[in-house]
């Protein structure tokens, strides 16, 4: 497919003895909202740390769009990749538990995203020369333009730990947003949200996928959420893909009720 | 012509005025207070030397930090690798040339002796490092560790560099004023790599590793730079103590050495220069204090305590600190001279 941004080919992943995804496929068009969703321990997160490179797949390969230097796209294999390698290609992610660095700056959280841009080096930093202060400055500039836009400027300088919950969400996406991303990937961005939260961070991923030029891919249980952004859902339980479709098509799948309201009404 | 004698007037006089001008004066002013004072006798050669090992103490101590604390790893072999840079150095100045400690050529050697046992110590550490710290955990602390015996008993078993018996004889080179140049270019190198992009990586790594991956940090590459980075200067340290105390052995650069310059570290504040600073000054002090009352303790008392008993001492100071303030005296604060101003606003700022 010509605009297939992603490519999860047929992968299968193993932890010791559990089989945590099994065959799993997916090609991802550019420009959509996908969703992933499933019962605790389907395997979602799993696929994520298999796209980002935190797992190496048991079988299987991912692919991801690249642009060649005439222009033309193809797709790479960064089955294999180191997590930062994979960053720098263009995929960005938020964490299921935020993982912001608790004792560092709001400002510093940002202008740490996107590090390997960074054209100065070890000489450079020792000297502080012209370059230097030069790359300093932009860095600086680029982190709070991405600051204001998420609201958070004026907590430029606040210990990212002193921020509360709802603001921590939109620092980890802003963090996300600052490695130049391609794709997005959010795993459960409205967990801990109330409703009115939760409807905030539609509006404002749908604006971020806008002003940003993305292609997102998000995990999340809140079905409402899932079934008001994404165009098309993946349904995963027990590490197997049990449906895939639109909304509609997925809310009304009988596998689909089974796995999520048998189950919730067991626990 | 008078146009320009203003503008080197306002360079100098904003120079006077920046962070670095407040910083490099003020050690001149340390150095102009006390070097008269030891010349006219009134400040004794004995505490000159201490004062000196003080100074030396925070090269060893901020780069330790450097690892330790701002990069979060947990290396417990620093001294093995000012070790490295003693034997650099002293064998070049002492064993190969035999230099008397004057003369501007023998200096310069020196220092070019220096500069080598802090390049050979960082190749070394870079050579354990990089297996290593590839590595999540602990294994650091165990690799340092073994590493640190492994240097002892590889000086010990070197009969060019004397063995177990060491390197005696070596010129005093690291007079007061060598030894504050020094020390003041290693700490402002140091602060200059923390406050880059290059510090605010190992910063992250020492935040949340996974993370810091996950966002573009080269974490192994990070990791690695920041212990090479802290074995130059453990090496450049190790040079300038060989030639203070001018007799060197195998066993002064052991584990309990490195474990003395790990409690001034966490005294201080993991991520906190000034409190490396602090803490080594602090406890080399301390230190000589202690000597000096145990010795009259154990003449005068029915006690007997040898000197050994300051480890002792150090470690309930640790644990109190601990108790006390988790993150050390300093926390992660700096002394505002010690904050580049580019970084004003994001200054944690300190006391
Ligand atoms: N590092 C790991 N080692 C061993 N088992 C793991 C590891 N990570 C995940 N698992 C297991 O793999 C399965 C899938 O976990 P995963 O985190 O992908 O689920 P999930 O769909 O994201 O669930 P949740 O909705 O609770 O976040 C679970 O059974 C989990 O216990
Ligand atoms: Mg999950």
């Amino acid at each position: 497919m010509q605009n297939t941004v992603l490519k999860i080919d047929h992968v299968t992943h193993y932890f010791g003895g559990l089989r945590a995804v099994h065959d799993f496929h997916m090609e991802l068009p550019e420009g959509v909202i996908w969703g992933l969703i499933g019962p605790n321990g389907a395997g979602k997160t799993t696929i994520f740390n298999l796209i980002t490179g935190v797992y190496i797949p048991t079988e299987g390969k991912i692919y991801l769009r690249q642009k060649k230097t005439n222009g033309d796209f193809y797709l790479e294999d960064i089955t294999k990749y180191k997590p930062h390698t994979i960053v720098a290609k263009g995929i960005a992610r938020t964490f299921q538990n935020l993982r912001v660095f608790p004792n560092l700056t709001v400002l510093d959280n940002i202008r740490i995203a996107g590090h390997f841009r960074v054209r100065y080096g070890l000489y450079d930093s020792i000297v502080r020369n012209a370059k230097f202060r030069s790359e300093e400055k932009k860095i600086k500039e680029e982190a709070m333009s991405l600051l204001k836009m998420f609201n958070l400027h004026s907590r430029a300088y606040t210990l990212a730990k002193a921020l509360p919950y709802g603001e921590l969400r939109r620092l980890e996406i802003a963090r996300a947003l600052a490695t130049h991303p391609t794709l997005l990937l959010l795993d459960e961005p409205a967990a801990g949200m109330n409703p009115k939260e939760t409807m905030e961070l539609l509006e404002m991923i749908r604006w971020i996928k806008k002003e940003f030029n993305l292609t997102i891919f998000l995990i999340e249980h809140h079905m409402k959420f899932v079934m008001n952004i994404c165009e098309r859902i993946k349904v995963m339980d027990f590490g197997e893909t049990i449906a895939e479709g639109t909304p509609e098509e997925v809310s009304n799948n009988p596998r689909v009720i089974e796995a999520y309201l048998g189950r919730k009404q067991h626990a | 012509m008078s146009k320009k004698k203003r503008n080197i007037t306002q360079k100098m006089i904003r120079f006077f005025k920046s962070r670095n001008g407040k910083l490099i004066t003020g050690t001149f002013i340390f150095w102009l207070v006390l070097y008269p004072l030891n010349k006219f006798g009134i400040l004794n050669n004995y505490w000159m030397h201490v004062i000196n090992v003080s100074l030396i103490y925070i090269i060893l101590t901020v780069s330790l930090n450097l690892i330790n604390g701002f990069t979060g790893q947990f290396s417990i072999g620093h001294m093995g690798f000012a070790a490295v840079g003693a034997y650099t150095s002293s064998t070049i100045t002492t064993i190969l040339f035999k230099f008397p400690s004057h003369g501007f050529v023998p200096y310069l050697i020196f220092i070019g002796s220096m500069i080598l046992g802090g390049i050979v110590a960082a190749l070394v550490g870079f050579l354990i490092g990089l297996p290593t710290l590839r590595l999540r955990g602990d294994y650091l602390a165990i690799v340092t560790l073994a590493f640190g015996e492994i240097i002892r008993v590889t000086f010990n078993a070197i009969k060019f560099v004397g063995g177990p018996r060491g390197i005696p004889g070596i010129p005093n080179f690291s007079n007061f004023t060598l030894v504050t140049i020094v020390t003041l270019i290693s700490v402002i190198i140091m602060r200059n790599v923390i406050y880059s992009s290059i510090g605010r990586a190992f910063l992250s790594i020492r935040e949340d590793e996974v993370a810091s991956e996950l966002v573009g940090v080269h974490t192994t590459y990070y990791k690695v730079m920041g212990f090479t980075i802290g074995a130059f200067f453990a090496g450049v340290g190790g040079a300038l103590l060989a030639h203070l105390i001018q007799y060197i052995n195998p066993l002064q650069f052991g584990f309990m050495a490195t474990i003395y310059v790990l409690i001034m570290v966490y005294i201080g504040g993991i991520g906190s220069i000034s409190g490396s600073i602090v803490a080594a000054v602090g406890i080399t002090f301390l230190s000589e204090g202690l000597r000096f009352m145990l010795n009259r303790i154990d003449a005068f008392t029915p006690f007997r305590v040898g000197p050994e008993w300051r480890m002792v001492i150090f470690s309930v100071l640790l644990v109190a600190t601990m108790l006390y303030k988790t993150n050390g005296l300093m926390g992660d604060k700096e002394f505002s001279v010690l904050i580049p101003e580019e970084e004003d606003e994001n200054a944690k700022h300190g006391a």
